[in-house]
């Protein structure tokens, strides 16, 4: 079929640019490298604390109420069983989860030893670490500084993860947004060099020329997600969830990478011009998360973020490879992603058309 | 306005050249007729075809070679005709069997499986011309088929057009006069959107060209023989040895025979023909190149 022979030629094109495949693949893995070291033990800003009294004595209330509320890095809630609260940190709605336990009351009445219970989410390895230290500091100047307070504490995952699970995922998101600039300047060249007007004086179908263009793309992300994931593996990522729902999450975002690509392709005139894409992928990238926590963004950012398909992606890429989430917890950021997909992909397949083939 | 109310015919066959300046619109022309373009007015058929309303009937007939080399540098010779002739809906077997053909005629086969990139500017534009060929088209564009490539390469691409005459119904734009005149069936000349002058080389030469010249190597030409010619023809120079007679008649005999009756020695003479830019010059006011 011709629409296979134009998108052989363009993948072609694209794997035999070796400047562009090192781009492509080299790039997010140095910044994995570089970034694992640079970025270890990044501090985050406020955490969410759920708490289960289950002394329930005017004691543990006052520690609960008037000491922990009052902490400025802590947001607490009160929590009337385990479970419950343990499911808000297993979705990722809680940082971590004090269980205040049996005898707490007297315990610091008497001024004997008492362990507290603290879960954390692991997903940020910056939460555990600060958390045991803001409880074990407030329940020690809440008993008196002379009594032995001992924290038990526990990671919310089965598995231990390290950083390479926050940055994995965030890199590999970051590496699957070049292929904007990839995608754009296959097109541009294709126009700046005639070979796109040679094209246009064959019987080739609109739809043959966007899916000649796209097609190509689909191997290629799928190597690079093989590739980042595949160092990431190597460098420490645990994948909790379902591997298979990571790479369809990651699928869709690539898919609305090149759909950008095509859009900006279309508009632009010379493949020189194709980095201005780049305008667009920082900010993206680094409103989405995948570079570092956005908690405590301001609100106009927010919603610049939610105007972006890799918000939803570094999302539901972190539930599911972190949190070990299914698709019912990802369903409304999976279902973003690929109304971004394929809209994205519509507006670029008008935009060729109309601008190449009118 | 690129072009301005073009009305042409192109016989099937015929290889007919649109000789202009850069700017004149002849590129603009060839868009329109490859269905690239959407002119604002009027409108053209190819092979009863129209541009318009069934321009992927015209694509299937036509071939174009672009003004500029139109390649892919990182596939190599069969890659881009595979390319190009899949587009036009060519069978596997049939494509090969061409390819290896124009390759071998235009010199290019023992470089087929080299990346185009490592090619030279000349063979650069042999391949955008067999890509314009590989699906056999009746109608074939050539844009500036030799531009900016050297004499040898030129006369190359010159030669294998000949090779096509007649088999094809070839429309050329060049603004190089020799191409025009040495290839062409028929001429039209474009000036700022518009063809300025239509016919064959001879017939745009003698119709647009009111003076005709003569130059004549001659030894004893007096002052007495000068002043002679000068009473009937409208301008005569005298240098050295040469004399050069301009005027709308020029009767080749009677001026030698005048010659010869005063004692003048002459060594040679011939009729300076017009060139196609002396026909540009007299239609527009302005040189070809300008």
């Amino acid at each position: 079929m011709r629409v296979f022979e134009l998108a052989k030629r363009n993948f072609k094109e694209i794997m035999r640019d070796r400047i562009l495949i090192a781009f492509l693949i080299g790039l997010p893995v140095v910044f994995m490298l570089i970034f694992g070291f640079a970025f270890r033990g990044m501090d985050i800003q406020e955490l969410s604390l759920g708490v289960v009294d289950q002394d329930n004595t005017p004691i543990s209330e006052a520690f609960a109420t008037d000491c922990l509320e009052n902490i400025p890095a802590l947001e607490t809630s009160s929590y009337n069983s385990e479970s419950e609260a343990m499911e808000e940190l297993r979705v990722g709605d809680l940082d971590g989860v004090l269980i205040i336990p049996e005898g707490f009351g007297a315990a610091v009445q008497h001024k004997t030893g008492i362990n507290l219970t603290v879960f954390y989410d692991e997903t940020d390895l910056a939460v555990g670490e600060r958390l045991t230290s803001i409880i074990g500091s407030a329940a020690i100047a809440f008993s008196g500084v002379d009594i032995p307070v001992h924290i038990d504490d526990h990671p919310s995952q089965t598995e231990e993860i390290g950083y390479m699970n926050i940055l994995g995922p965030g890199m590999t998101v970051f590496g699957l947004l070049i292929l904007i600039p990839t995608a754009a300047s296959l097109i541009a060249k294709d126009k700046e060099k005639q070979m796109m007007p040679r094209l246009l004086t064959t019987p080739l179908k609109p739809w043959e020329f966007i899916a000649g263009y796209s097609l190509p793309y689909i191997p290629v992300l799928i190597i690079q997600i093989g590739i980042y994931l595949g160092i990431a593996y190597a460098l420490g990522l645990k994948i909790v969830g379902n591997f298979g729902l990571v790479l369809l999450i990651l699928f869709l975002l690539g898919l609305s990478g090149v759909a950008l690509g095509m859009i900006f392709g279309t508009l632009i005139k010379r493949e020189s011009q194709a980095p201005i894409s780049w305008l667009l992928i920082i900010p993206m990238a680094m409103l989405s998360g995948a570079w570092f926590s956005t908690e405590g963004m301001n609100s106009v950012m927010v919603g610049i973020a939610k105007a972006f398909p890799p918000t939803y992606a570094i999302r539901a890429a972190q539930d599911v490879i972190s949190r070990g989430l299914g698709f019912e917890n990802i369903a409304t950021d999976f279902y973003i992603l690929l109304g971004f997909a394929v809209g994205l992909f519509v507006i670029g397949a008008m935009l060729f058309r109309r601008r190449m083939l009118a | 306005m690129a072009v301005n109310g073009i009305d042409l015919s192109i016989n099937r066959g015929e290889l007919f050249s649109l000789l202009g300046p850069n700017g004149a619109g002849k590129t603009t022309t060839i868009n329109m007729l490859c269905c690239l373009l959407k002119p604002t007015r009027g409108t053209a058929s190819i092979l009863g075809y129209d541009i318009m309303k069934q321009p992927y009937q015209v694509k299937r007939r036509i071939g174009v070679s672009p003004q500029e080399t139109a390649v892919s540098d990182l596939l190599n010779c069969w890659e881009n005709l595979s390319l190009v002739g899949k587009a036009q809906g060519m069978q596997s077997a049939t494509l090969r069997k061409r390819s290896r053909e124009l390759l071998e005629t235009m010199g290019l086969v023992d470089r087929a499986r080299d990346q185009v990139r490592k090619f030279s500017g000349g063979m650069r534009r042999r391949l955008n011309m067999i890509m314009a060929l590989v699906h056999d088209p009746e109608i074939l564009f050539l844009d500036e088929p030799s531009l900016g490539l050297d004499p040898q390469a030129r006369r190359a691409i010159w030669d294998y057009v000949t090779q096509l005459k007649g088999k094809k119904t070839i429309l050329l734009t060049t603004h190089y006069m020799e191409e025009a005149d040495t290839l062409s069936d028929r001429i039209g000349i474009m000036d700022e959107g518009r063809i300025v002058a239509l016919g064959t080389s001879d017939e745009l030469k003698r119709s647009f060209t009111e003076t005709r010249t003569m130059i004549v190597s001659a030894g004893n030409v007096t002052p007495t023989v000068l002043a002679g010619l000068r009473a009937k023809y409208l301008r005569v120079e005298a240098s050295d040895e040469e004399l050069k007679l301009s005027d709308k008649d020029l009767d080749f005999k009677e001026i030698i025979d005048y010659l010869h009756s005063q004692g003048v020695t002459v060594c040679s003479a011939a009729l300076e023909q017009p060139t196609l830019e002396d026909v540009f010059l007299s239609i527009t006011g302005k040189a070809l190149r300008e």
